[in-house]
């Protein structure tokens, strides 16, 4: 029996089941990479194992102990240490704090000893090279890779015999130190999972693997054995070509842009200028937290702007901006009410006299809607917290283009997603910008931005780093703007 | 490094905590400037009594309110409270000190009934504590239909003594604020002050989320216990709906205090200073000859003006440092979300 | 590789039975098991039960009775109930009846025309509503503290300038109108007050546009925005419209009772959350129907004429009522899987 035993493990969310009998099996020692797209499952694996959640069935042995499901402090005497991606350190707690936990330095009246907790979380931190954090600094005042360093280094205090690291390097620029640290954790018989979809990585860090898609293993790996593309369609489940609809092929700059941004600043952004063109998806692709959220969200009206001008020429659209957010749940969803109210919502105007809504005509154009984004009628009166990721994001991107929007705002917007509705997506992206529109994009993934934009701008640190354009959209130069490896000012000017 | 210097600064002394500070002295060194009576010490006493129910109530309060909850049921368990000792006093007038003791549990069995309905089932505090308000007032009620009743001057000397011109009430209060700054830096107090700024993170970093909600209102309800002790003695009667002022007043009290209503921040400390402000506005407008009835509308006005001054100090941070990118997700989403998944 | 004998679609996602759609049985419970429908059905079980307090129940008269009273309570309770739909609360909503009560009542004893009168209190009390909006829109003060400040300060308001006169007789016209003793086709006339503004308080909250922000604005905030909802103006709207509701239950109040003090309103606070609770509307808003609440507020009012008739004390009809607040919000949460928030 391996030393970390994940059997069969299975939960269901309503409609949707995010795990089918998982199966996971690590050695004493072993870094397992943990492959698979946004919603595969990764996460709520993961939630299994710090006893958030209770899965349906299934079973976790640690080193010969079955460890109690839905019992956090039990998967923390089990030596189970965990970082999760979305980060998750109260804000006003301090960093000596969230480091110290478990050991917090109490006086003899059982208060938290300041002092003594400052000095703990001092050698704490040199202990994991990280002397450069300041321990009484505020969860919120840090900046995002300190904060997921912090966490990181809090999961691996508990890990006695397991650490699993949720894609610890989407907000850490660096992999050197992480690695460095994984590797003596494991030296000392802890194994880890690390889950990632970032390929090199797990090349360079595991010596196994496992792929999951749709919440079930389709499939272990050996480091170096497999290539790129095999462990792709693995996680994707099918050829990864084909998947995006044709660019538009005239180059169209002459006419004149539709949006028009000049000198704009607004949190993170400063000073930024560039157009939009009819019929054009501009892709945008930065790491995490480079100023891309505030761009978009100024944009949609959101984020307040602080200086400069945008410019969008409406035509026949009927507003500036509508916006597909991040948080498809928390940020774009009305989750109690159904997909009908969803879908309807913004444009109440169509479908009301004198201020009283009309069932009947709610009802029509919801279900036309519904046909435009393929979604299937039968969800209409459901609560849409009921759909899947995929049929949530759907109602969206509907609702979304019932604002008939001269500029089309994505904000990863195929996060979560299962893959057909992926390709069905990319679909429409493409058809409302051949209707004349514009189509702003922002993905975490940058494929997905070389497979659908005609045109991407690099960002890093609240500036455009690069402009890629045709033939010159490809990953490698996309990702050398988004990580500012070179300057590419010259190519600015053009914009 | 800047950044450690500036919130090493900002933990020893909280702005909302000195703001309330501030508050509560503007509006009593003005009574003391309007109202020359007001200047002795049996004066200063006299409102320390006076102001006791409100101060220890709103500890209560505001600590449920850090965790993010709402707790109505502090007009029950005062009220409740305040119609216990009386009716039981009246009748055994020897036995005080067990009487105080039987109603301080009652209050931490209110409190632990709250706070499990609302964490074990995932009600909503304000409904299950406005559930157990109207109960308790019924209760109160059956027990004492109206207002009256006599309390043995024995009983209510035991809250109003004076050790040498100083009311032993001030001591109590002051006891009851150490207790609350002490439990504010025990590990209960940052998991409070967690749940309410984020639950989630709290639940997900492995703090004992729900044994410290549970915890909250059970200690809010001993204070509310303890208010009504406190209100019988300046009343020295009983009065089955003694409570209902206190529901909108603690709240007040708890604004006046800079206590954040949406969780996560004040400190109960800064609302018993609030509570001092809003027992001292009425005296000040009386030594100011304002007519009594308008002290409703300064202490809205007051109200209104201490919400705003968070908001000041938001602009003028902005206009000192470049602005900070609007957090998107409040907090309301967030609770959403936690509660779909 | 699948070991499971579901059906699968091409991405490999196991199809589901949904507990949610199927069998005529399951919607059947699924019916039954929404908030508004297990109200309903205790209100109405509640008459044939009324034997066991009084050997007069149930009759006609009960039935009437329930009726007139209950305006009150349906009429307040919507505008609470708005507020709360949006996450908010109208504490101010005691001291606005009493401007509506006080203001309609003043204004006809200095000779203006009743009809006048009304509407000039019913703006009144839209002003103090849209202050409140205001001021939860856009200072972003929490509504609670907001409101209790504004009826704080309208309170007070009220009792300075009212000084000397404090009661206020009600124009004849209004007391024959809202007292139940005249009727209209048989049926008295606050019951048909009560239809016609049950049914325009329904039209607003579940069939019109500003219905529809409300209840987005009550689920998130953010989404609304995202999703070109104007949350300002809705707040406002919503704000404004709960005081003029107040307004409205304020002047029917000063006709049925004849008169009014500037304590009319106090006793319709607490009442005015119940009867929201109890019609299973959340209290952080986002979800209810006017249904539900309409439903809360008879049965709310049919328990006090109950509870009255079998002698019980004041004492026993709050524990009830308290009762009866714990029992919906738990039957709420177990019945939260089956049914979602329905417009």
């Amino acid at each position: 029996m391996a030393f970390v035993e994940i059997q069969n493990v299975s939960k269901r969310f309503g409609a949707t089941r995010a795990l089918q009998r998982t199966s996971l099996a690590l050695d004493r020692g072993e870094i397992h990479g943990l492959l698979g797209e946004n919603g595969a499952g990764k996460s709520t694996l993961m939630k299994v194992l710090s006893g958030v959640i209770t899965p349906d069935e299934g079973t976790v042995v640690i080193d010969g102990e079955m460890l109690q499901h839905g019992d956090p402090k039990a998967a923390r005497e089990a030596g189970i240490g965990i970082a999760f991606q979305e980060l998750s350190s109260p804000p006003n707690i301090s960093v000596a704090m969230k480091l110290c936990l478990r050991d917090t330095p109490k006086n003899v009246l059982g208060m938290i000893a300041q002092k003594r907790l400052m000095s703990h979380a001092r050698t704490v931190l040199d202990e994991y090279h990280a002397p450069y954090i300041p321990v009484d600094a505020l969860i919120s005042e840090v900046d995002l890779a300190t904060k997921q360093q912090i966490e990181i280094i809090a999961g691996m205090r508990d890990a006695k015999r397991l650490l699993v690291l949720d894609e610890p390097t989407a907000a850490l620029p660096d992999t050197a130190w992480l690695f460095a640290r994984m590797r003596h954790l494991a030296a000392q018989g802890t194994s880890i999972i690390y889950i990632s979809h970032k390929l090199k990585e797990i090349e360079e860090i595991c010596s196994q693997g496992t792929v999951i898609r749709n919440g079930r293993n389709v499939g272990n790996f050996k480091a170096g054995q497999e290539s790129e593309k095999e462990l792709v369609e693995l996680m994707i489940g099918r050829s990864f070509e084909h998947t995006y609809p044709e660019k538009r092929d005239a180059d169209v700059r002459a006419v004149e842009p539709i949006v028009m941004v000049n000198r704009l600043s607004a949190g993170k952004v400063e000073d930024v200028s560039f157009s939009i063109y009819p019929g054009e998806v501009l892709g945008v692709a930065a790491l995490e937290g480079q100023g891309q959220h505030d761009l978009f969200y100024a944009l949609a009206g959101i984020t307040p702007r602080t200086g400069g001008q945008v410019q969008i020429t409406r035509g026949s659209a009927r507003r500036d901006t509508a916006l597909v957010p991040e948080e498809r749940k928390a940020e774009a969803l009305f989750l109690q009410l159904s997909s009908l109210f969803n879908l309807t919502v913004s444009t109440l105007a169509d479908l009301s006299r004198a201020g009283l809504v009309s069932k009947k005509r709610e009802r029509a154009l919801g279900t036309a809607r519904a046909d435009g984004v393929h979604l299937p009628h039968t969800m209409l009166d459901k609560p849409v917290s009921a759909l899947s990721g995929g049929n949530q994001q759907k109602v969206v991107f509907g609702r979304a283009l019932s604002q008939d929007p001269a500029c089309l705002i994505l904000f990863d917007p195929t996060r979560g997603v299962d893959v057909p509705t992926k390709v069905e997506l990319y679909d429409l992206i493409r058809s409302y910008a051949q209707s004349g529109r514009a189509v702003l994009m922002y993905s975490t993934e940058i494929p997905e931005l070389v497979g659908v934009c005609d045109r991407v701008l690099s960002m890093h640190s609240g500036q455009f780093t690069g402009e890629f354009t045709g033939s010159l959209v490809s990953e490698t130069d996309i990702l050398r703007g988004a990580l500012n490896l070179e300057s590419m000012s010259a190519q600015r000017g053009t914009l | 490094m800047t950044i450690s210097t500036i919130s090493a600064r900002r933990r020893r002394i909280s702005g909302e905590l000195v703001a309330a500070v501030v508050i509560f002295v503007v509006i009593y060194s003005l009574l003391l400037a309007v109202a020359p009576f007001e200047r002795n010490l049996y004066s200063f006493s006299n409102f320390v009594v006076l102001m006791m129910p409100l101060a220890v109530a709103v500890i209560g309060t505001s600590t449920v309110l850090i965790t993010g909850g709402f707790d109505l049921s502090v007009a029950g368990t005062l009220g409740l409270s305040n119609v216990l000792a009386t009716v039981l006093t009246s009748a055994y007038p020897d036995m005080g000190v067990p009487i105080t003791i039987g109603i301080l549990g009652l209050g931490l069995v209110v409190g632990l009934f709250n706070g499990v309905l609302i964490v074990l089932l995932g009600l909503q505090s304000i409904a299950v504590t406005l559930a157990s308000y109207i109960c308790m007032t019924g209760v109160a009620l059956i027990l004492l239909p109206a207002p009256g009743g006599s309390v043995p001057i024995e009983f209510t000397s035991m809250f109003k003594l004076s050790v040498g011109g100083f009311p032993a009430a001030l001591g109590a209060l002051i006891v009851l604020c150490l207790l609350w700054a002490y439990l504010s830096r025990t590990r209960f107090g940052t998991t409070l002050f967690s749940i309410g700024s984020d639950r989630q993170a709290a639940v997900i970093s492995g703090m004992l989320v729900r044994a410290t909600e549970v915890g909250a209102y059970a200690f809010a309800g001993v204070m509310y216990a303890i208010a009504g002790l406190f209100l019988t003695a300046v009343t020295a009667s009983g009065d089955p709906n003694a409570g209902f002022p206190f529901l909108l007043t603690s709240f007040a009290a708890v604004a006046l205090g800079l206590v954040s209503f949406r969780g996560g921040k004040g400190s109960a400390i800064g609302a018993v200073f609030g509570a001092g402000s809003l027992i001292a506005l009425p005296k000040l407008l009386f030594g100011l000859r304002i007519q009594d009835f308008w002290s409703g509308a300064i202490l809205g006005i007051t109200i209104l003006l201490a919400l705003s001054l968070p908001l000041l100090s938001h602009v003028a941070k902005r206009r000192r440092r470049r602005p900070a990118a609007a957090a998107v997700t409040d907090t309301r989403s967030r609770k959403d979300l936690a509660d779909v998944e | 590789m699948s070991n499971n004998t579901l059906p699968t679609d091409q991405t490999g996602t196991t199809i589901l039975p949904d507990p949610r759609q199927e069998s005529v049985p399951r919607r059947i419970g699924a019916f039954f098991a929404q908030p508004v429908v297990i109200v309903w059905i205790i209100l109405v079980l509640m008459f044939p039960l009324s034997r066991i307090v009084s050997p007069n129940f149930p009759s006609l008269g009960q039935l009437e009775s329930t009726l007139i009273l209950g305006l009150f309570l349906v009429v307040v309770a919507f505008g609470q109930g708005f507020v709360i739909l949006t996450g908010g609360f109208d504490l101010s909503l005691p001291q606005t009846i009493a401007l509506g009560a006080f203001l309609t009542g003043y204004l006809a004893n200095t000779g203006w025309p009743v009809m006048g009168a009304i509407v000039a209190a019913t703006i009144g009390c839209a002003l103090i509503g849209l202050i409140n909006g205001l001021l939860v829109a856009h200072a972003k003060f929490p509504p609670f503290i907001v409101t209790l400040a504004t009826g704080s300060i309208l309170g007070s308001v009220l009792l300075g300038v009212s000084r000397g006169t404090p009661a206020q007789p009600s124009p004849a016209a209004l007391s024959s109108l809202f007292s139940g003793k005249e009727s209209f086709l048989g049926v008295p006339t606050p019951i048909w007050a009560l239809v016609i503004f049950a049914l325009i308080a329904y039209l607003i909250q579940m069939r019109s546009t500003i219905g529809r922000r409300t209840f987005a604005v009550g689920n998130s905030e953010i989404a609304s925005r995202v999703a070109g909802v104007p949350v300002s103006s809705t707040l406002i709207i919503v704000y404004t419209i709960a005081g003029i509701s107040s307004g409205l239950a304020g002047i029917m109040l000063l006709g049925y009772s004849s008169g009014a003090d500037l304590n009319i309103g106090a006793s319709w606070l607490l009442p005015s959350i119940t009867a929201v609770v109890v019609g299973g509307s959340a209290i952080r808003g986002g979800a209810g129907s006017y249904a539900g609440t309409i439903g809360g507020a008879l049965l709310l009012t049919v328990l006090g004429i109950d509870i009255s008739a079998a002698g019980f004390s004041e004492g026993v009809k709050q524990i009830l009522y308290g009762v009866i607040i714990l029992i919906a919000l738990i039957a709420a949460r177990l019945g939260k899987d089956t049914g979602a928030a329905r417009i």
